[in-house]
């Protein structure tokens, strides 16, 4: 084969490579950048400056990030581990078993796709106020919404029907229930699906923004994003550095959780499609 | 698990561990919480104590309602069943539409029709077939009718056509019959009708009102919100700009994924490396997305573009404070967001290429262009599809992160008298009515309802389309 | 290899203390109660005034605890904030209100009339308040709120501009016509860096003011006093006069602004860099200004009165800003611990640190008599001329200013039709005619809610 082409498109990668990370390096520079800096003609663009650390501390203690990342890290995993756990449950049960009602029942979730919370944030509010939970417990009425999806469940039901039926003869002939079934067999040939629906549970969460300022949380239950948005305060002048600090601290967390989990996220999909 | 032989530990028991670990995770959250989760249980337990009281005032409501309300409704109710029965089993396979007896099909239409109206016409106490009623909201009201009875219509529907090969039980792929599905079945549907179904309800009734937040009064509107929304000139204007950032969104970030991905999908050194690369924006929020494009477009020479622009050509745009070019701001900050995901799935789809096709075709002598058109795009499709449709869906709800961190006034005013904004999009003027103080809260609800149905029927129509087109390899 | 499992989820376990919920600690035997205000930059000088006087009052009460909050400097947020925490179960207690949010406050029914609460020696301070002040919020009937951060506006100059222009800082322009006058001169002047001759936020509440000034009123039935509000006056000759104004004003390059509608600071801070010759703000403003001018611009301002459209229009303005409210469905205890905090607040000693220490006028007519005794409107005279204007306004129905259900809706439709004129150059009287509909729709809007 040639082996001059193959130059050419590495250059052309790192060019779309560099132009994607454009806007993130350059949020990067200026969160080393003080309040003055940031607004100097032309834009302070190489080399960074030195107030990186000074900016995160900012954020930490007077902004609370820690607890936000803290909240928000809790409500991202309470919801991957229920929402994969439901909706594995629900299609097992809606691949391995026929019982009356079920036809009703699937498109009772099927319906659900067509309402997306988004749009259902004042009455789930008001559902929230009627609970309490968000004075008594606002990280239950950050999640418990989150906790089923026809998205999971049809997810896994097409996992589930790809898999050879021949396993379910040879585990009833061991004596297998549905549980011991799921837990055993099911479960690890699913991995790059969970994985796959993790990363992508986690990061929808970890994005939540208008939920959290609907329920009017008090600073230190809120989310990360809402954070983000709060650094933007234009009291005196928007601290551009600290905004952008804000940003990329906010950023680390589900970047790590990607790059984690990256084969089963890249792979997971390829099952996706009807085979 | 694929590293079998470096892990320390068996595979079984490293899933062990992972599920002992997950499950005492979930344990050591909800158990605390065990009173906030006996709230969600009391809540269920009147709302099913309170069925029967539900359905004596149904009763109770019919027998009081005018009679001639009622009746209208049902009469629009069964014609258009009837009408629209009648049409479908001539579409689809007459023969086995309810055994070839197509009379039967339609009386069953009507029937499903009329009942099916009562299920939004109930709620709305049938005020729009009430004689004052205005012609706006009869129009409305006849809309809505016929959205009823399509609920009823479609499961009718299904029943009748028939389910081809669906009577082949597997028998051996099932479990025995057990109230186990059931039980596996019940945290997902509690979920979802609590959080789901109950608020979807809610919101409908609201539509229903005039309510302005923060005042304890409202007063019932029948079909006043959705007739108020057609002639707003605001809402008009919102829904172009909505439709116009939409369409760009859509369209420059999947041709620009699509490109990038061809790109990353060459046989390279390192591919793995550049793919990681080229994905993980996906990872960046909606708000810190606006958050970092507000810096760069910023006005004056601060900002990262109007300097470069400044220093190039002189120009120094308004981004944000111009009307025309705000949107595109948006666009831009909208499908940077979106490039790492399509990007990821589009690889993922050239990776399930046939290279034996792409090789067949480039013996026959075709070239790389129309080998791609040809070949490659057509066996995309799936992908494609599925990504339209999240596309569509995030610059119709997630992009309000964005157009509320760039523009949180919704955007520079043009129209008479400034009353609309450049970036008003749908969702952020629905955020705004639904939530602001003195805004009419009821509007909001109403604007949902039609986001709602808009979404709703573009989802429903891409399956049906698309799907068609869509060709499956093997 | 069940072993490890337990181990792992022993291990999950230790994870509680991070999970479990905030909040439910035992009952604590103090009182205690939540402050919400629009001054969250740490830097605020306000700010800071705010906890030290919180915390004197938890030095006199000890019983009590003061937890002041704030995220937000927008008043129709903490406002919005507010409502939806109480709606939650999570209602905080003393909150400060927009003066246009008023009437929407006691129609929501979330609030308690503080004058039920107050003791009768709290209650006999009450004439002590400043007529103006009394005269907006009613208080002479009830008692809903008390004001806290009051403000007028003011003008600044930048005297070295005007001498470079030819004109005498000591006598600045005090009429429309004079400013396009003295603009005139000013850019004609060539002064370099500037951006525009004068500048001031885009909000509703200057335009009100020229109309208090022209004695006309902004809604009907005397601005919403004697019975609500059915129509806005928008579309009237006494607006046009403003808009034609300003529409001059900009098409000519004289007016300029930040791009953001109603921000205060980055107006400010286009005058003391320099941008601009003239400046229209509120006089809470004014320590501010008077500390950033000589360091960002190395000048010292002048401070004038707020111009009139014309030479009679001597109606008086209104005062603007805020007052403190309690919110309802709190325990008696905490409710009265909330009213005796707010008194202490809007006492005669607290207004007056609060005056210099931020530059909102003392409310309290004792507060004046005794900074004047010390001499400080002496060494401060900028801090008196809008205080002086207030004062020698004659109370009526049009300086009172407006009070009705849909202010914030209209107001902000104002907004819009000003941002139409100068931005999109609409035909001002197409803009006003456009917004006085949309201000009557949301007016008619709001009373069908209400109802009665």
């Amino acid at each position: 084969m040639n082996r001059r082409p193959r130059y050419g498109i590495h250059l052309a990668l790192i060019v779309v490579c560099l132009g994607m990370a454009c806007p993130a390096l350059y949020a990067l520079q200026v969160s080393t950048l003080t309040l003055e800096e940031a607004f100097t003609i032309p834009p302070k663009l190489f080399p960074p400056s030195t107030d990186f650390v000074s900016n995160v501390r900012t954020l930490f203690d007077g902004q609370h990030f820690g607890r936000l990342i803290a909240n928000t890290l809790t409500v991202a995993l309470v919801v991957v581990v229920g929402k994969t756990a439901f909706a594995m449950l629900a299609g097992l049960a809606f691949v391995y078993f026929q019982f009356p009602g079920k036809w009703v029942l699937f498109f009772f979730v099927l319906l659900t796709l067509l309402m997306p919370t988004e749009l259902l944030l004042v009455p789930l509010s008001n559902l929230i106020a009627d609970l309490r939970w968000a004075s008594d417990d606002p990280q239950l009425a950050l999640t418990m919404p989150f906790l089923a999806s026809a998205l999971g469940v049809f997810l896994f039901r097409q996992h589930f029907r790809n898999i050879p039926r021949e396993l379910l003869e040879a585990a009833q002939i061991d004596g297998a229930g549905p549980l011991r079934y799921l837990l055993w067999v099911l479960l690890p040939m699913s991995w790059n699906v969970i994985g796959a629906h993790a990363v992508i549970q986690f990061i929808s969460m970890w994005h939540q923004y208008a939920w959290p300022i609907f329920l009017q949380l008090s600073p230190e239950d809120q989310l990360i994003q809402v954070g983000v948005r709060n650094s933007v305060i234009s009291g005196t002048q928007t601290d551009f550095g600290l905004l952008m600090a804000a940003g990329v601290v906010a950023s680390i967390p589900p970047l790590v959780f990607f790059v984690l989990l990256q084969k089963q996220f890249m792979s997971g999909f390829a099952l996706m499609r009807d085979k | 698990m694929d590293d079998d032989s470096r892990l320390p530990i068996s595979p079984q028991a490293a899933q062990r561990v992972l599920l002992g670990a997950a499950l005492g995770f979930l344990l050591v959250f909800f158990v605390p919480r065990l009173d906030g989760l006996a709230a969600l249980w009391d809540l269920l337990r009147d709302a099913i104590a309170g069925l029967p009281g539900f359905v004596v005032d149904v009763i109770d409501y019919y027998r009081a309602a005018p009679g001639e309300q009622v009746a209208y409704s049902a009469l629009v109710g069964a014609i258009f069943g009837a009408v629209t029965t009648a049409l479908v089993a001539g579409v689809f396979d007459p023969a086995r539409f309810a055994h070839g007896r197509t009379w039967l099909a339609v009386l069953a239409g009507a029937g499903a029709g009329a009942l099916g109206a009562q299920i939004l016409m109930f709620p709305a106490q049938h005020c729009t077939y009430a004689s004052d009623i205005g012609g706006a909201q009869f129009r409305v009201g006849l809309v809505v009718t016929a959205l009823g009875a399509l609920a009823l219509l479609v499961p009718v529907w299904t029943l009748l056509r028939g389910r081809p090969g669906a009577r082949v039980q597997h028998v051996a792929g099932h479990f025995k019959r057990s109230p186990l599905p059931y039980v596996f079945l019940v945290p997902t549907v509690i979920v979802l009708a609590v959080f789901l179904y109950y608020p979807a309800a809610q919101i409908m009734l609201v539509s229903l009102r005039r309510k302005i937040f923060p005042l304890p009064q409202e007063r019932f509107a029948c079909m006043q919100n959705y007739v108020d929304l057609a002639s707003d000139a605001v809402y008009r204007n919102s829904f172009a700009s909505t439709l116009y950032i939409t369409l760009f969104v859509v369209l420059f970030s999947l041709a620009i994924a699509l490109a990038i991905a061809v790109l990353a999908s060459q046989k390279v050194k390192w591919a793995g490396v550049y793919r990681t690369l080229l994905v993980w924006p996906y990872a960046i929020s909606p708000v810190v997305t606006g958050v970092i494009f507000l810096s760069m477009f910023r006005e004056g020479g601060a900002g990262l573009l109007n300097w470069a622009l400044g220093s190039t050509l002189g120009i120094n745009p308004g981004w944000l404070t111009d009307k025309d070019l705000a949107p595109w701001v948006i666009v831009a900050a909208s499908v940077w967001n979106l490039l790492g995901f399509n990007v990821l799935f589009y690889i993922a789809g050239l990776q399930n290429i046939p290279t034996d096709l792409l090789e067949a075709a480039s013996l026959d002598g075709a070239g790389r262009v129309r080998r791609f058109w040809r070949i490659t795009f057509p066996l995309l499709s799936p992908f494609t599809f599925f990504l339209l449709v999240t596309n569509v869906t995030y610059s119709f709800y997630g992009i309000y992160g964005v157009v509320d961190t760039l523009t949180p006034q919704g955007g520079p005013r043009f129209g008479p008298g400034g009353e609309s904004g450049a970036t008003n999009v749908l969702i952020f003027k629905l955020y705004k009515d639904a939530f602001d103080t003195g805004a009419p809260a009821g509007l909001g609800a109403a604007q949902a309802v039609v986001l709602f149905l808009m979404v709703a029927t573009f989802t429903v129509l891409q399956f049906r389309f698309l799907e068609r087109r869509v060709t499956y390899e093997g | 290899m069940k072993k490890l499992t337990l181990v792992i989820g022993l291990l999950a376990c230790c994870l509680a203390p991070l999970l479990a919920p905030v909040g439910t600690l035992g009952a604590q035997e103090a009182v205690e109660i939540t402050f919400v205000h629009i001054f969250p930059d740490e830097r605020d000088i306000r700010r800071s005034t705010v906890e030290e006087i919180a915390a004197a009052f938890m030095a006199e009460n000890p019983g009590v605890t003061v937890n002041v909050q704030t995220t937000t400097d927008d008043y129709s947020e903490v406002f919005e904030g507010a409502l939806r925490a109480a709606e939650q179960g999570n209602a905080p207690y003393v909150v400060q209100i927009e003066d246009s949010l008023t009437q929407i406050a006691i129609d929501s029914q979330y609030f308690v009339k503080i004058g039920d609460y107050a003791s009768e020696e709290q209650l006999a301070t009450i004439p002590d308040i400043i007529a103006p002040m009394r005269n907006f919020y009613n208080l002479d009937d009830e008692i809903w709120g008390m004001p806290w951060n009051a403000s007028n506006p003011v003008m600044f100059i930048n005297p070295t501009m005007f001498e470079a222009a030819g004109l005498d800082p000591a006598s600045p322009p005090q009429t429309f016509e004079e400013i396009t006058a003295a603009c005139e001169a000013i850019m004609s002047a060539e002064i370099e860096n500037l951006g525009g001759c004068i500048n001031w936020p885009v909000n509703s509440w200057l335009p009100e003011q020229w109309l208090a000034m022209q004695n006309a009123l902004f809604v009907n039935n005397d601005n919403g006093r004697s019975a609500r509000a059915t129509e806005a006056y928008i579309d009237t000759p006494e607006m046009a006069r403003v808009f034609d104004w300003w529409n001059d004003l900009d098409d000519n390059g004289y007016f300029t602004y930040s791009g953001t509608p109603g921000a205060y600071t980055p107006e400010g801070l286009l005058f003391v860099t320099k941008k601009t010759a003239i400046h229209l703000t509120t006089s809470a403003a004014i320590s501010n200004i008077f500390s950033f001018a000589p360091v960002m611009g190395q000048f010292t301002p002048v401070v004038a009165p707020f111009p009139k459209p014309y030479a009679e229009a001597t109606n008086g303005i209104t005062a603007g800003g805020a007052a403190v409210w309690v919110m309802a469905g709190h325990p008696d205890a905490e409710t009265q611990a909330a009213v005796d905090f707010i008194f202490y607040l809007t006492n005669t000693e607290n207004i007056k640190t609060w005056h210099k220490a931020s530059g909102y006028f003392p409310v309290r007519q004792s507060a004046i008599d005794e900074l004047e005794a010390e001499g400080w409107f002496d060494e401060n005279p900028a801090y008196f001329i809008p205080l002086q204007q207030l004062l020698d306004s004659t109370p009526n129905p049009a300086n009172a200013g407006a009070r009705f259900g849909a202010a914030s809706q209209v107001r902000a439709t104002v907004i819009d039709a000003i941002l139409s004129v100068i931005d999109n150059d609409e035909d001002p009287a197409a803009a006003m005619a456009a917004a006085q509909d949309r201000a009557n729709k949301a007016i008619a809007d709001y009373n069908s809610v209400i109802g009665g």
